[in-house]
C-alpha cells in the first residue's frame, strides 16, 4: 500500500514538474486571422534576475525503474549540482551587473515587430513577472486585436561551453472578430491557455565557444574576459536573432514536415557562421559561433525582411544605474539596415493612406494559390487592379506578396509579375 | 515502516515545493546579529543612503507558481549594515552610500538560490569616492517552499554581504581618518 501510494506521489511529482515545462509546439498564423491583426500589445516574459547555469539532472531514479532511496539520492545529486553551478556562475553575473539584458531585448523586438506588415504592434515591453496570473491580467486589459506574449529565458549550459536563450511566443486574440474566426469564443479567455493562441512557436538560440576548455571554469572564464566581452556580444546578437524571427515568423505561412508551403526564408544562413533551422515540426533553431568576429558582425537581415520600412532605431538602453568605470558596458545597439524588398517595380501605393494597405497593381499578373510559379491561377488581375497587401516573402523565384484582390485571397509574384503570363 | 513515511513525506515534499501558487511572504527580520560578523579593528562609519536600483517591486523572484514576495527590503539591507561592527547612527569620517542592485531568489532543481547584490560608494572627506560592489548569496535545497525557509536563504545572503563589506571596512577607515 505505502509502496503503491509512493509510487502514486512520485508520478504526481513528476507530471507536475513536467507540466511547467512545456514547449510551445508550431502553430503558424493564417492568412485569414494574419488579415484581421490591425493592432497588438506585445508583452516580452524574463522572469529572471540574472543569467543562469543549467545542470545535468541526475535520474537514477527513472534509470533504476522508481524508489524512494533513489529519489532522496537524486535530490542531493541535484542540490550539490545547483550549488556548484551557482558558484560557477557568479563571475558571469558580476561582468552583466551594468548590462540590461531586459532592456536590450525590449529595444530589438520594438524594432523588428515595427517591420510586420500590416499590423501595428505597441511598444513590447517587459514583464518580470512570468506567472499565468500577470500574463492573464495583460491580456485581459488589451483593447487590441491581439496580444503577443513572448516568455524568454537565458542561461548557460552545465559545461558552460554555450549560452541559451529560449523564446515562446504566443499571440493570443483579442477581438471578438478574431477570436470568431479562429473558432474561438470569449468563454475561451477566460484565463489563457496555450491551445488558443492562434499563433505559437518555440525559438531556441545557441552561442558555442569554438574552442571549448577541458573545464567548466575554463569555458566560463573566456566568456567573462574583459567585463564579459564575448558573453555579452553573444545575449546582443539572441536578442537581435530571436527578435527577427519572431516577426519574420508571425509573417510566415503554414510548414508542412520541415518544407514549408510557402518557402522558408528563415533556412538562409546569414553572414559568419550564423545558422537559422526550422525542425521536422515546425520549432525554430539558431546557432552561431562565440568568436568576436562572429559576435561583432550584425546579421544582415535582407533575407527575413518584408516589404515594410524597418523602424527607426531606439534609443540606447539607459543603464539601470550609473555604473562604475571600472564595470561600464555599453550595450551595443548598432543596427543593420535591413534591406526593403523591391515591390516598387511592380506595385505603386494608392492614394488611400499607407496603413491600409490598399495598392494598385502597375501590371497584370496572376494571383496564386501558392508562391511558387506553377501554382494554380486563382485569378488573373489587370494592371491597376486594387489589391490589399497582407504580407510578404522571399523563396528562389523571387519576391511573393500575399494579397486580398478581386475578392480572393492569394500569392502574386512580383519579381517576375511583369513578364508572367497570365 | 515509520521511517519509509518520514522518507515519503520528505520527498513528496521536496517534489511538491514548486506546485503550490500562494505567496510566499518576506518580512524584514534579520536573523543574526552583529556578534556573528568579522570585527573590522576600531572602525567607525555611518550609512548616508541605502538607495533601490532594482527593477522589482516587492516581488523578488519565484518558486515554482509561488511568488516571493517581500514589502521592504532596502529596510531590511539598511538592517544589514547596522548590524555591521561600527556602524554608527552619528556622522563619521567614513560614510557609506550603498545603491541596491539586485535582490531575488530563485528555484533550481531540488534547490533554491538567494542573492543580494550591493554597490557601496564609500565616502571619504576631500577625497573620491570609491565604489566596490558585493554579492551575499545562498544556494539550498528546498524542503517546503515556507515562508520561514526561504527568509532564512535571504537572510543568509545578507550576513555574507554583510561579511564582505565588514571586512573591506579597515582599508577605509584609515584612509578616511588619516586626514
Amino acid at each position: 500500500m505505502l509502496a503503491h501510494l509512493s509510487r502514486v506521489c512520485g508520478a504526481m511529482s513528476f507530471a507536475l514538474l513536467l507540466s511547467g515545462c512545456a514547449t510551445a509546439v508550431y502553430q503558424p498564423l493564417t492568412p485569414t486571422s494574419r488579415e484581421q491583426i490591425r493592432s497588438a500589445d506585445a508583452v516580452i516574459g524574463v522572469g529572471q534576475q540574472e543569467i543562469t547555469a543549467q545542470i545535468n539532472q541526475s535520474n537514477i531514479t527513472a534509470a533504476t525503474g522508481g524508489g524512494l532511496l533513489f529519489a532522496l539520492i537524486d535530490a542531493g545529486i541535484n542540490s550539490s549540482r545547483s550549488s556548484t553551478a551557482e558558484d560557477a556562475v557568479r563571475p558571469l553575473r558580476d561582468a552583466l551587473l551594468s548590462y540590461n539584458y531586459d532592456d536590450n531585448l525590449r529595444i530589438q523586438m520594438n524594432d523588428q515587430l515595427g517591420t510586420v506588415t500590416g499590423m501595428s504592434i505597441g511598444n513590447a515591453r517587459v514583464t518580470k513577472d512570468v506567472t499565468d496570473a500577470n500574463y492573464n491580467a495583460v491580456y485581459q486589459a488589451s483593447n487590441k486585436d491581439a496580444v503577443l506574449i513572448t516568455s524568454v529565458n537565458y542561461s548557460m549550459t552545465a559545461d558552460f561551453s554555450a549560452l541559451t536563450v529560449n523564446a515562446t511566443p504566443l499571440l493570443y486574440p483579442k477581438s471578438s472578430g478574431l477570436k470568431a474566426s479562429s473558432g474561438l469564443s470569449n468563454a475561451d479567455f477566460s484565463s489563457l491557455s496555450i491551445k488558443n493562441a492562434i499563433y505559437r512557436n518555440s525559438i531556441s538560440f545557441t552561442s558555442t565557444l569554438p574552442f571549448p576548455s577541458k573545464t567548466l571554469e575554463g569555458n566560463r572564464d573566456l566568456w567573462a574576459a574583459n567585463n564579459g566581452q564575448l558573453l555579452i556580444g553573444a545575449l546582443n546578437l539572441s536578442a537581435d536573432e530571436i527578435a527577427s524571427v519572431v516577426s519574420a515568423d508571425i509573417q510566415q505561412t503554414a510548414v508542412k514536415g520541415n518544407k514549408p508551403l510557402s518557402g522558408d526564408t528563415f533556412l538562409v544562413s546569414g553572414p559568419g557562421d550564423i545558422q537559422r533551422t526550422r525542425s521536422s515540426i515546425g520549432t525554430i533553431q539558431i546557432t552561431s559561433r562565440a568568436t568576436p568576429q562572429t559576435l561583432a558582425a550584425r546579421p544582415v537581415r535582407s533575407n527575413i525582411s518584408y516589404s515594410a520600412a524597418p523602424a527607426a532605431v531606439a534609443p540606447p538602453a539607459a543603464p539601470i544605474m550609473a555604473a562604475p568605470a571600472t564595470t561600464a558596458v555599453t550595450t551595443n545597439t548598432t543596427r543593420t539596415v535591413a534591406t526593403a524588398p523591391s515591390t516598387a517595380s511592380a506595385i505603386s501605393p494608392s492614394a488611400t493612406p499607407s496603413t491600409s494597405n490598399l495598392q494598385r497593381l502597375q501590371a497584370a499578373t496572376v494571383l496564386r494559390d501558392q508562391p511558387k510559379l506553377t501554382a494554380r491561377a486563382i485569378a488573373s488581375l489587370e494592371a491597376g487592379s486594387p489589391i490589399q497587401q497582407i504580407s510578404s516573402m522571399r523563396n528562389n523565384e523571387g519576391e511573393w506578396t500575399f494579397v486580398k484582390a478581386a475578392g480572393q485571397h492569394g500569392w502574386i509574384n512580383i519579381t517576375s509579375g511583369m513578364t508572367a503570363s497570365p | 515502516m515509520r521511517q519509509t513515511i518520514l522518507w515519503a513525506a520528505a520527498v513528496s515534499s521536496v517534489l511538491l515545493a514548486a506546485c503550490g501558487n500562494e505567496p510566499i511572504q518576506l518580512h524584514n527580520e534579520l536573523s543574526w546579529s552583529s556578534a556573528s560578523l568579522q570585527r573590522s579593528p576600531s572602525c567607525q562609519f555611518s550609512l548616508a543612503a541605502v538607495t533601490d536600483r532594482t527593477q522589482s517591486s516587492d516581488k523578488i523572484g519565484a518558486i515554482g507558481n509561488a511568488p516571493v514576495l517581500a514589502s521592504d527590503v532596502v529596510g531590511w539591507v539598511r538592517a544589514a549594515f547596522e548590524q555591521i561592527p561600527g556602524h554608527s547612527q552619528q556622522p563619521q569620517n567614513l560614510s557609506l552610500d550603498v545603491e541596491l542592485v539586485r535582490s531575488y531568489i530563485h528555484a533550481l532543481s531540488v534547490s533554491k538560490s538567494a542573492n543580494v547584490v550591493i554597490r557601496v560608494n564609500y565616502l571619504r572627506p576631500a577625497q573620491n569616492p570609491i565604489t566596490r560592489a558585493y554579492r551575499g548569496a545562498d544556494t539550498s535545497m528546498n524542503w517546503f517552499s515556507s515562508d520561514s525557509e526561504v527568509q532564512s536563504a535571504f537572510n543568509r545572503a545578507l550576513k555574507e554581504m554583510a561579511q564582505q563589506v565588514a571586512g573591506d571596512l579597515g582599508q577605509f577607515c584609515e584612509s578616511a581618518n588619516s586626514r
